[in-house]
């Protein structure tokens, strides 16, 4: 059986909707309510609270602690500074990515890392001979993230210390109910946003004193299914679901490339040796086979699809995440869209893909596959980059 | 310091290579970690006055081309006129020599049947030699991914086992992934007689007499014994020795190796660096990536195999010095014994060290060098070193005082049953289990060929990136026991690994 995270109490008592997941082997809500409208209203209008527990959490520790990351990450460690955290993936030899999550630095042998997979073995395996402990953390704290263009205000209304200057993608410590916590400024909705660390104990304790603050402002806790339309809105691949680790992937080409996902950004080559290096220097200079992209639907051939049988357009109630194909401009298939949601802030529909390099330009039009009345139908989509909605309020 | 190439050891591989590389025009140094060369067979003082022949002395299976492409027999290498060993069974005892008819009328007198059926299997072993021996004496084809080369090589082996006829050629790949309990007890009925040829075929690999594969070694080691160096392993070395030493092979002793800079040369542990394009490492797989290398440079996929690579220890050498030189039965001749009841007790004395734990009746396997070598015991005295079979690296409560004397004492009664008077005789000892091995001679879990002789472990050994002695590293290659075709004083390794590397410049 699923376990409980240290604010069940509370989440439990909010979920009214009886709608729950196993994530990571934890009960997590997927909405409190019967549906998930009004929490993702609350993530892009007002602030939402979630709990994150269920993320894998890893204290990487000891005078090695740097030399053991930098060889495992993608990223170059060694440039986040104390009390910043980073983004970042990690690959096989072959440089197919493992997983991704965020690395912060605590201390010059305190590191923190999160991820969407158990990674204590992998680390392991690569910490031979290296001075350093890794502790699989999971089970110790709770982790809340609170977010939303509002979250800043009750956020500074709830713990002593200043949040107000607290950059994007670093940390501060300080208190919530003259509770230890540490807050950092991340999150998965692509808005403003934080996520608040707590040890078990105290995990009621600042739950309670965050909703306190939030009444004024709006705020509801909120689940998984308003949080895949944010991150689908924002971009932001999903392990399992927009690529899959190549610990999981039985056939080669089923596995991914930072550079293939995006995440390009986020690799480092010209350091010493890391994992995956050779290869993914190789692709670099060779080019990728695929391009993860975000795809708009053409709205007016949407609709006429369904208009054909008579019916309204329809979308899905939330975030779908089951792959469709997407044709070139020859009707062959190039690619996999692999998520995507209507967008209710943006009043698009949107989806994330993969394609194949060199069947498309930026701003080109493929076409879809729909569903309508039991056939399946192309509609045409707009090629664009995948960050649909990226306000300025996310970083500063 | 400059060379063309650096050779890491001291043992036989290591003077093999240099050797070699130093005849074909190379200015080579050798760095030994001891301060005596020779590796496994070096010298050492364990008692006031005696010294320690090392733990290796079989020289059967040193390859005949080597010592002729080295000249060795220039540098004093000559060959003994037989090699005898008396193998004692439980109430009986044989002696075995390199003579087939000889040792057929040794086995005579405890089974006529048996005296018959090891001369039918002496000739099988000649009659399959030549594809075997092909195999054993050229770089292993890569069979991981095969190039054109490779694939012929692959293709000409199998042309060779294929004109053997089709009988032959199914009966060696019947018996490659046999027990060599099974194969022996096809062909013979006297239970001494089989633990006494099963013995060394077993003791290299963490298995017994019933565990499948072990036939393989059994037929590598019947296929390479020939004739025995006239003063064994210490003998060997000797030759080995001057013979790089007068190609201009440069020494370096009490040098160990803290860094491998692949390209560009070594650091040694005083922080001297020994610039060298070339660098061979006769010492083990594990030693040189996992403990000379930054383990940044090797990928996960290679770390793991290397991890993976088995080095279980699982024999202890137990040197005796004695009054006496001690008297065999039978016969004065033989200067090597061994005591093994039947291939059950082997079995039976390898059980227990899946568990931590150690016999209480060892198989024994011992080397008598005085005969040859006074200089190494004070006049009228000897030294006796025997191998014990087995020992775990890890002894369940560690290796004490109390469990090492308890190990020894057990040794001791099973001499002083088939050597009457030995346990009188006794001077002084040493015991070395596979952790003491480990520490004196750098071998990765004690284990004296440098990895184990499993079947998976032969032919692609150590890795699949290694088993043509190249590395992913350019200019770093492997020349040990821990390389194709295994351990043991055979020299290949270290001629072998000089062709592959010369091939490449």
């Amino acid at each position: 059986m699923p376990k409980k995270s240290p604010f069940h109490q509370r989440t439990s008592q909010f979920c009214q909707s009886m709608n729950w997941k196993d994530w990571a082997g934890y009960y997590a809500v997927v909405s409190y309510d019967t549906h998930h409208e009004q929490e993702y209203f609350a993530y892009r209008h007002a602030a939402g609270l979630m709990d994150v527990t269920p993320l894998f959490k890893y204290e990487v520790t000891g005078p090695d602690a740097l030399r053991l990351l930098s060889r495992i990450m993608a990223k170059d460690i060694s440039k986040v500074k104390q009390s910043q955290v980073t983004y970042c993936c990690w690959c096989d030899d072959d440089g197919k990515v493992l997983d991704d999550g965020t690395v912060t630095c605590l201390s010059q042998d305190h590191y923190r890392v999160t991820s969407a997979e158990p990674v204590l073995h992998w680390f392991h395996q690569n910490a031979r001979s290296l001075k350093v402990t890794i502790e699989d953390s999971t089970s110790r704290f709770g982790i809340l993230a609170l977010q939303g263009p509002l979250s800043r205000e009750i956020l500074t209304h709830a713990a002593g210390g200043d949040i107000a200057s607290l950059g994007y993608f670093r940390l501060i410590d300080c208190s919530i109910d003259k509770r230890k916590v540490t807050i950092t400024r991340t999150g998965y909705t692509g808005d403003l946003g934080y996520e608040i660390w707590c040890e078990n104990k105290d995990a009621l304790a600042v739950y309670d004193a965050v909703m306190e603050s939030g009444k004024n402002y709006q705020l509801l806790p909120a689940g998984l299914a308003a949080l895949d339309v944010a991150r689908v809105e924002a971009g932001f691949i999903l392990n399992g679901v927009d690529y899959f680790s190549a610990n999981h992937c039985v056939i080669n080409s089923r596995k991914s490339t930072p550079f293939e996902l995006n995440l390009g950004w986020s690799v480092n080559l010209d350091r010493d040796s890391f994992i995956g290096q050779q290869a993914l220097k190789k692709e670099k200079k060779e080019g990728s086979l695929w391009q993860f992209v975000g795809l708009e639907y053409d709205w007016d051939a949407y609709e006429s699809i369904f208009a054909k049988f008579d019916l309204p357009p329809q979308t899905p109630a939330g975030a779908w995440r089951t792959a469709v194909p997407v044709y070139g401009r020859n009707g062959k298939q190039i690619g996999q869209a692999t998520s995507g949601a209507w967008s209710p802030t943006l009043k698009k529909n949107l989806a994330l893909a993969s394609i194949r390099t060199g069947h498309f330009t930026m701003g080109d039009t493929l076409q879809i596959e729909v569903t309508a009345e039991y056939e399946r139908k192309r509609c045409p989509v707009k090629v664009c980059k995948p960050m649909f909605f990226n306000p300025d309020r996310k970083r500063n | 310091m400059s060379y063309d190439v650096v050779v890491i050891g001291g043992g036989v591989n290591a003077l093999t290579a240099a050797s070699y590389l130093a005849k074909a025009g190379r200015k080579v140094a050798i760095v030994c970690p001891g301060d005596q060369i020779g590796g496994l067979c070096a010298r050492h003082e364990f008692h006031p006055g005696f010294q320690s022949p090392g733990i290796l002395n079989d020289t059967s299976m040193f390859r005949r081309w080597v010592v002729d492409e080295l000249g060795l027999k220039d540098h004093g290498l000559t060959y003994a006129e037989s090699t005898k060993t008396l193998a004692f069974g439980k109430d009986q005892h044989i002696i075995l020599s390199d003579q087939i008819d000889e040792t057929a009328d040794e086995i005579a007198k405890v089974s006529s049947s048996d005296a018959k059926n090891y001369k039918a299997m002496k000739a099988f072993y000649q009659k399959i030699n030549g594809p075997i021996s092909q195999l054993l004496n050229n770089i292993p084809p890569d069979i991981v991914d095969p190039q054109g080369s490779d694939l012929w090589s692959l293709f000409k082996r199998g042309f060779q086992l294929r004109r053997l006829g089709k009988k032959d050629m199914l009966e060696i790949l019947r018996l490659a992934p046999m027990a060599v309990y099974d194969w022996l007890d096809e062909w013979f009925e006297n239970d001494g007689l089989k633990a006494a040829l099963a013995l060394p075929a077993v003791t290299e690999s963490y298995s017994g007499p019933w565990s499948p594969g072990t036939n393989a070694n059994f037929l590598m080691q019947q296929v390479s014994r020939g004739s025995s160096v006239k003063g064994d392993g210490l003998a060997l070395i000797s030759a080995l020795e001057k013979a790089a030493k007068s190609s201009g092979v440069h020494f370096e002793t009490s040098a160990r190796v803290s860094a491998i800079e692949p390209g560009k040369g070594i650091r040694l542990a005083d922080n001297c660096f020994i610039e060298a394009k070339t660098i061979m490492a006769a010492c083990g797989p594990k030693n040189v990536f996992l403990e000379m290398m930054d383990p940044r440079h090797l990928s996960h996929t290679f770390e793991q195999r290397l991890t993976k690579f088995r080095t279980r220890g699982l024999s202890s050498q137990l040197i005796l010095a004695v009054n006496k030189a001690p008297t065999l039965v039978g016969t004065g001749e033989a200067n090597r014994v061994l005591i093994a009841d039947d291939l059950d007790s082997i079995e039976r004395a390898f059980d227990p060290i899946k568990y931590d734990e150690v016999t209480r009746h060892p198989c024994l396997d011992i080397y008598l060098p005085s005969q040859d070598h006074e200089d190494l015991a004070p006049a009228g005295q000897a030294v006796i070193s025997v191998l014990i079979h087995y020992t775990p690296y890890s002894l369940r409560g560690g290796w004490t005082s109390e469990t090492r004397e308890k190990l020894c004492d057990n040794v001791i009664e099973a001499l002083d049953d088939k050597i009457p008077g030995i346990r009188q005789s006794i001077l002084g000892k040493e015991l070395l289990t596979p952790q003491d091995i480990q520490e004196r001679y750098g071998l990765s879990g004690g284990q004296l060929c440098e990895g184990e002789h499993a079947l998976d472990q032969l032919l692609v050994r150590p890795t699949p990136e290694c088993s043509q002695y190249k590395t992913p590293f350019d200019g770093l290659y492997l020349c040990s026991g821990g390389s194709f075709p295994g351990g043991g004083l055979t020299g290949a390794p270290g001629a072998l690994a000089v062709k592959m590397v010369l091939s490449r410049q």
